[in-house]
Formats: structure tokens, sequence, C-alpha cells
């Protein structure tokens, strides 16, 4: 009897396994995951980590998507490509979206990854050059954009007469032009080019323009209107696991560099490392969750493009960006 | 159940584990789960209290570095340094007097420690104008919110990573302004957070395991821990603890830490500093003398339990053999071995008993030689009693014969000379004569019927009663006789001797309805509960129930010779029968309306 009992149970166990792997199974392979793409402001490297994790380590097939990660090209620029709706996902600094807000162009921001902004100038130690005011007689390497942008903001922040400052044009990469003595200050992402100069043997002085009176959002995750408001579940979904990411690289810095050698396959890993080490403060800062906004930067950062002109008329800067998802992933925590 | 069952020794033992068993486990269980229960209290309101105090310190930390700060933004000099500062011109030389005289108290008040980083910024722009860390001057914080709200009174930020010190650190700043109100700036210095991890990482009184550390309200672990040193500023923390601390719950509980290990906690939110507060003990820890204590408890348990059951199965045992004992004696004396005594030492009831069978033992064969010795006797009697009877039969008929012979002589050869008288007298002797010799005859029968061996066998009784009435048809003969034979069933008897019964019964009944024009005589069997009774109605003379004791008597009659014939001995005759085969027999009766003999056969009569 007792044997009889005990074989019945054993068969019913075995059943309700098989049964519940076959439904799991059955579950995963129902839906489909969707398939989108984002689209990166520059070329593989460091600054995008936390979307390569996310790639890597199953958290956006958790969030059942299967993401295609596409860098900078001229070809295809970036708010284009997502205003045109190939690919749903973008990122691009703050600055440049609320510019396209004044263009007309429905896109909005949805988290913002570098808080503080990672442009900056840089000189050779030796060359006792530790801040703005040092400028004065001196030959500063400026690339248009951006760059030149946050100079003319602070130079005017700071009330230096640029005519008293040398301004040179500057390669678009590289510290060559530092270590050659073209420039005495050179600028770039305090990320990525001063470390060329490290790599060489030379000590750096970085100065962040955020330091410096532009504190300004960077890199900043958008898509259009009609995204956000048609499927807010993707966007949720995709920002979730990025978030993610973001904090697996943060907690996991050297394994992340070999995720992002798979990507960055022109690069090196002392490059990547440092890239990677010195993006951290600038995203996780601490005060708040990462990818969250506060207004007054936004304000602010429309009061640079504002008077620098780069903009003509104030813009609804409340429309370049929504708290919208931001706060449905936080929001249940706290 | 097997338990009930059983021998005797697995009874004792059985019982006396469940007897043993169950209070254990229960008083086991009941000591077990209570001892858990009053220390997870006891180290619940431990790391409560822990959390309670160390709140305490955090608060009197954060006061200190504000009233630093405050206090400074109240000294004339640093009031007056500021003041110029801000009011001259960079070219001015007493402008770099001041921007020293800022810097050196700025040094100075860094020595004290609680302070890492200390500067002055300029209450309209934000910029740093003096600083205790070169780097910083020139540098515009104006978006900061502990400048935007440090302008208007003390301000206490919250931790967030300093890009300055590049490490986590909170800014504390006050509004520097003069006596007449008049702003100049805002005092800003940046805490030194490792005196806050320091606070949290004292942990005496909190065993191996114990710990206590921050979480900041985005989760986010503050403080080192012990657990994992690398995990500040970079660990998240989802803990039951954290996450109700952040919904407004203050309380304790048991759940699983960051580190995977269940521990038992205490958790409170410091609402002025914005941070969770976490005591946390691993329960492994914390159990660990109710685990030990359980150890040697069960320990203890069980061997009591396997002493205990030794016990019971000794005890049991000790009854046992003595029972044994009993049952052999009682198997031997079943088998006739009447020598057979039991060996007991004890006084315990079971030697009591023992002493009773072997006291019995003797009785036995006591009354066992007792019998022997009768039966010898009655053997020797019997024999005797056979040679008395022969001897008897012979002796006493012998001088019979020659009365009877002499009387004949007499009146066949000395008829003439014998008057009628004479011959009538010689007429009685020899009829007396003939009725001596047989009541002799009869007498020797019924001596002789009790001692005849029972050789009994299964007869139709029916047959038995139709051999009966053909050895009587001589007494049917020239009369009107009513025979009813009803159902007789097969018994258990000897044929001959029940042949007899029959026989005398029958005779009787036809002898005693003599007078009666009509006969009517029945003969059949009842059966009443366990037995079958046999009886033979008439409706003869009857008799007198008051005699009906002396019916079965040998020589007892209750009618006399010159009624019915007979010598009374046939009834007696009938009974040792009937006795012999172990039943009874009785018989009633009416005066003048007949009578039934009725008879049983002992339960042998073979159903």
């Amino acid at each position: 009897m007792r044997k009889n009992m005990i074989n019945l149970l054993v068969r019913v166990i075995v059943v309700s396994v098989l049964i519940s792997m076959v439904s799991c199974q059955s579950k995963e392979q129902e839906l489909p995951p969707d398939e989108i793409t984002v689209r990166l402001k520059w070329v593989h490297q460091a600054q995008f980590a936390g979307v390569y994790v996310a790639a890597e380590k199953g958290f956006y097939q958790e969030e059942n998507l299967k993401v295609e990660i596409i860098p900078f090209s001229f070809e295809e620029p970036v708010l284009e490509d997502v205003i045109s709706g190939n690919s749903l996902f973008g990122i691009k600094s703050a600055s440049e979206i609320i510019q396209a807000r004044s263009d007309g162009l429905p896109v909005k921001a949805f988290a913002v990854i570098y808080k503080i902004s990672p442009l900056c100038l840089y000189s050779l130690k030796e060359s006792g050059i530790t801040s703005p005011q040092d400028f004065v007689g001196k030959k500063v390497g400026l690339k248009p954009g951006q760059i030149m942008l946050s100079y003319q903001v602070m130079m005017e922040k700071l009330g230096i007469d640029t005519n008293d400052v040398t301004e040179v044009q500057v390669k678009e990469y590289g510290a060559d032009d530092l270590i050659n003595g073209f420039a005495d200050v050179s600028t770039g992402f305090s990320i990525n080019e001063p470390q060329l100069a490290i790599e060489s043997g030379y000590d750096v002085n970085i100065m962040l323009f955020a330091d410096y009176g532009v504190s300004v959002y960077d890199d900043v995750l958008f898509a259009t209107d009609d995204t956000l408001n048609n499927q807010p579940e993707l966007v949720e979904r995709f920002l979730r696991a990025t978030l993610e990411g973001w904090k697996y690289a943060i907690q996991n810095e050297e394994e992340t560099v070999e995720i992002i050698m798979n990507y960055a396959i022109d690069s090196t890993k002392s490059h990547q490392t440092y890239m990677l080490h010195q993006s951290i403060p600038l995203i996780h800062t601490g005060e708040s969750p990462i990818g969250w906004m506060e207004r007054d930067k936004w304000e602010k950062t429309h009061e640079v493009l504002l008077n620098a002109n780069v903009i003509k008329k104030p813009v609804d800067f409340d429309e370049a960006y929504t708290m919208t998802f931001l706060n449905e992933i936080y929001g249940l925590v706290e | 159940m097997k338990l009930l069952k059983g021998s005797l020794s697995n009874r004792a033992i059985s019982f006396f584990l469940l007897a043993a068993i169950v209070p254990q486990i229960v008083s086991g269980l009941i000591f077990y789960f209570s001892g858990r229960y009053i220390i997870a209290n006891n180290i619940e309101s431990h790391l409560k209290s822990v959390s309670i105090i160390k709140e305490q310190e955090l608060l009197n930390w954060e006061k200190h570095l504000g009233h630093t700060i405050f206090l400074l933004t109240k000294s004339p000099r640093l009031i007056q340094d500021a003041a110029l500062a801000t009011e001259l011109d960079p070219g001015e030389k007493d402008y770099h007097v001041a921007l020293d005289s800022l810097r050196s108290i700025m040094s100075q008040i860094l020595s004290l420690g609680h302070i890492s980083h200390i500067f002055f910024l300029d209450g309209t722009s934000g910029q740093v104008i003096a600083s205790s860390e070169k780097k910083l001057e020139g540098q515009f914080k104006d978006s900061e919110q502990w400048f935007s709200q440090g302008k208007t009174g003390l301000y206490i930020s919250d931790i967030f990573h300093s890009l300055a010190l590049e490490r986590p650190t909170m800014a504390i700043s006050a509004p520097i302004t003069d006596n007449n109100g008049q702003f100049y700036g805002v005092l800003v210095g940046f805490a030194n957070l490792e005196e806050l991890s320091e606070i949290m990482l004292e942990r005496s009184g909190l065993g191996e395991t114990g710990q206590t550390y921050l979480v900041n309200k985005d989760n986010l672990l503050i403080t080192e821990s012990h657990k994992n040193p690398d995990f500040t500023f970079k660990e998240w923390i989802f803990t039951e603890g954290v996450i109700r601390a952040l919904g407004g719950d203050d309380s304790t509980g048991q759940y699983v830490d960051y580190a995977d290990d269940p521990v038992i906690g205490a958790y409170r939110w410091i609402a002025s500093l914005e941070l969770v507060i976490v005591a946390e003990m691993d329960q492994a820890e914390a159990y660990e003398p109710i685990r030990r204590l359980g150890i040697t408890m069960a320990i203890f348990g069980g061997s009591v339990l396997l002493v205990g059951a030794l016990a019971a199965y000794g005890f049991a045992q000790s009854i046992i053999r003595p029972i044994q004992h009993l049952a052999t004696g009682a198997e031997e004396l079943g088998k006739g071995n009447l020598d057979f005594r039991i060996e007991s030492n004890s006084e315990d009831e079971i030697g009591q008993l023992t002493k009773e069978f072997n006291r019995m033992a003797a009785s036995i064969h006591d009354k066992d030689t007792q019998l022997q010795q009768r039966a010898k006797s009655l053997a020797t009697a019997n024999k005797e009693m056979e040679s008395f009877s022969y001897s008897i039969s012979h002796d006493l008929r012998t001088p019979l014969r020659a009365m009877s012979g002499f009387s004949k002589i007499l009146i066949d050869e000395y008829e003439s000379k014998l008057t009628e008288d004479a011959k009538g007298y010689l007429k009685k002797i020899q009829w007396n004569s003939l009725k001596m010799s047989s009541l002799i005859d009869d007498l020797l029968h019924f001596s002789r019927i009790g001692r005849q061996k029972l050789k009994t066998q299964i007869v139709s009784a029916e047959d038995i009663v139709k051999q009966a009435l053909e050895e009587l048809e001589g007494e049917q003969a020239g009369r009107k006789i009513r025979l009813n034979v009803g159902k007789l069933p097969v018994f258990q008897a000897d044929p001959a001797l029940m042949k007899q019964v029959f026989v005398n019964l029958l005779s009787n009944a036809f002898k005693f309805t003599e007078k009666k024009k009509i006969a009517i005589i029945e003969i059949g069997s009842e059966k009443n509960n366990k037995e079958t009774v046999y009886f033979i109605r008439d409706n003869g003379v009857g008799f007198d129930m008051r005699y009906a004791e002396k019916l079965f008597g040998v020589f007892q009659r209750l009618h006399s010779e010159a009624e019915f014939e007979g010598t009374g001995v046939g009834l007696a005759i009938s009974q040792s029968i009937i006795h012999r085969h172990g039943g009874r027999v009785w018989a009633e009766a009416e005066v003048g309306k007949g009578a039934t003999f009725y008879f049983t056969l002992g339960g042998k009569d073979g159903r």
C-alpha cells in the first residue's frame, strides 16, 4: 500500500515539474521580444557602458527586449534617425535636445545619464595652468560646437576678456597639440582626451566647464513624443534595463570594461578603464538616483543656450524632458 | 496496532518510549521555540537600542558640524574678512590679506578633523573666493543647493559624491552676514564622512556578525558594511528592513539581508538626515545558544530514552521469565508430569503466583495419587463384588433349589399323604422360591449393568424402539394398543443397553395400561434448548407424584404385587443405564390418567 502511494506521489511530482517547465517555456515563447534600436551619440566606448552591460548581462532580455546598439555615423545622424522612426531611442546631449525642440522637432529626454557634463579644458601639469583665470596670455585650443559655446559662456561668466587669450583650432581628437606645445590648454571630454596625455606619460590638470559656470546636463536618453505617448511600456522597460546596466557597471568596473571591449574594438583596455572610472562620478552623484532629472538644471541648460544665442528665442524647456518614466521606476521604491 | 499486541518486552518498551518520547518532544519543541522567541525579542530590543543610540550619535555629529560652521559664520574676524574679500578688488593688497586670513581660519577648522574642505562663496555669483583647497578657488558653485539654501540659513545637504574630494561627502553651509544684516556670502564645509562610518562601524555588543549601516532615501548604502567593504556608495539595498523603514515603518523583524544571510534587524528612518539606520545580527549567531542547548538536550534526552528503554526491557524480562516458567509448568502438568515444580526466589506477585502454582501442582499430585488409590480399591472392590455376586447367586440359589426341589418332591411323591392345606402351603413355598430366584436374578442383573462397559455408537433410536417392540410382542398380544411412534433422532449410545431401557419403559407402559380398554402409548422426542428429551407416555393408572422420588429405587414398587407383577428393579436398571450415558431420567404422572417417563442422554445424543 505504501509502495503504491510513494509511486503515485513520485509520478505526480514528475508530471507537475514537467508541466511547469513546459508552461514556463511556453510563457517565454508566448510573446516574442520587441526588437528595438538605440543610437549612440558617438563611437562605441565606455561612455555608453550602461547600454552594453544591459545587452550583455541580459537585462534587456529580462524585459523581453532585443536591442541593437548602433554608434554615431555621419551618414545617419542620431536625431534624424530617431525622428524618422528608424531607431526608437537615442543618446544626445541635453543642449541638443533643447535645440531640437527649438527647431520644432518632437523629441524629449526621459532620463539623464551625465548629470555633470564631462566637457572640459585640460592642460599639462607642468604648465601650471589650473584654472581659466590662468588662460590669460596663453593658447587655448578649441573645437567648434558645444565646446566653443561653453568656452564663451564660461569666459563671460568669469569676466575674462577673451581677447587676452589666444584661441587656436585643435584637432578633433588627441593630446598631441598639448604635447607638442601647439596649445597650452586643450579641450575635450574629461573622460576621454586627457587620458591620451596621461598614457603618454604626462600629468594633467582638468578643468570641468561644469565647475566654471556651465553647469548643464550632458548625455540624455531620448525618444520622439510619439514613442513616449504611444509606447510607454516599451520606454519604461528599456529605461529600467539601461539603468540596471549602469548600476551593474558601477559595481563591477573591471567586468564592464571587458564587456565594452567587445564593442570598442579599436580602443585599448586602459583607455576604456579610465573612461569608465572617470564617468561614474558624473553619472552616480548620490543625492538622487541614476537618471533622475532636476528642473533647475534643465533651466540652466536652456539659459546657457539662450545667452549664447544658440537658440534665438526662449523655448518651453519643460517640454524637452519628462519625469514620467523615472517616477514609474523609482516612485515605487520610494 | 502492532504496539498493543506483541510480546511483553516489546509492549513494555513501546509504551515506555511512547510515554517518554511524546512529552520529551513536546517539551523540547516548546522549550526550543520559546527559547528562540525570547532570544529574538531580546536581540530585537537590543538592536533597537543600538540603533537609537547610534541615531543619537549621528544627530550629535550632525549638530556639531552645523554648530561649527554656524559659529564660524558668527566670528567677527571671518565676517570682516568675508566683507573685504567680496567688496574689494582682487588687485588691492587688502584683498589678498583678507583672503589669506580666511584661508588660515579655514585650515584651523580643518585641523579639528570633522571637516575635510571648507570654502567661502561669493554671495552673488556663487564663486569660490577662498578655499582650504586652492584648486577650488575660482570655481562656481552657484548651481548647488547648498549655495542657494545656504544663503538664507544653516543648511545640511544630502550625502553626495564630491568630485573635488573624490569621495562621498555632506555639505554644511551657512550665510555670512554682519550685525547690520549685510550679507556677504556663504560658508561651506564638506564633512568628513569617515567619522560617520566610524560611528556605524563601532560594533561592541553586537557579537561577531552584528553590524549597523546607513542607507539613503534612494536605497544607496552610505556607510561601510562589514560584510562587504567595497559596497559603500555602490550597493543598493532592498531588504525588508530598508523598504519598511523607507515606507515609514520603524520596527524590528527577521528577514534576509543584502548578503542573503537570515538576520534579526532593527531599522529606523532618521528624518533630519534623510537616512535609514539599520542594525542587524545574523540569525545563526543569535540562535547559537539555543541551538547548542537544543543539541545538548537532544543528546541528553536520547540517552535517557535509551537507558529507559533498556530498563523497560529489563523489567519486562523480569516478569516474562517467571511467566514463561509458569507456562512451561502448566504444559508439563497438562502432559501429566505432576512432579514438575517451578523454582522461585522472589517475594513479588509473580513469586506468589509461582508458589501457588507449586502448591496447586502438589495438590493435584496428591489428588491424583488418591484417585489412583481409589481406582485401585474400586477395582479391588469391583472384583470382590464380582466374586461376591457370583458366590451370592451361587450360594443363595443352592438353598433355593433345595427348597423348591424338595417342595416339588413333596408335591409329586407325597401327594396322597398330603392334605389340601399342606399342598397349598407347599405350592406357596415353591412360588416364593421362584420369586426369590427371580429377585436374585434381577439383583445380579442390576449389579452387572452397573459395572458393564459402555459401548457407544451412533444408532437410530427408531431402530432400537422397533427392536424393543418386537421383543415385547408377547405382551401386546390380544390387546387393543394404539402405538404412536413419533420422530426419533439418531443418538450416540450403547444399543444393547438402550434397548433394555426402551424394553423396560415400554413393558411398564403395557403393564400399567392393562386395565384400560384401549391402551394409548406414545413414544417420541422433543428438543428443548440444548438437549433432546425422549418420552414414553401411557394412559394407564399413573401414580401419585408424591412418590416420584422412590420410583427409580431398587425393588421400589408403588403398586402392590397383587395389582401389577414385577420385581421393581426395571426402572432402577434403566436409570443406571441412562446415568451411565450421562443423562437424566424422570417421570410425571397423574393417578388414573397415565404416566410419562422422560429421559435425556446428556449431550451425547449424536447431534
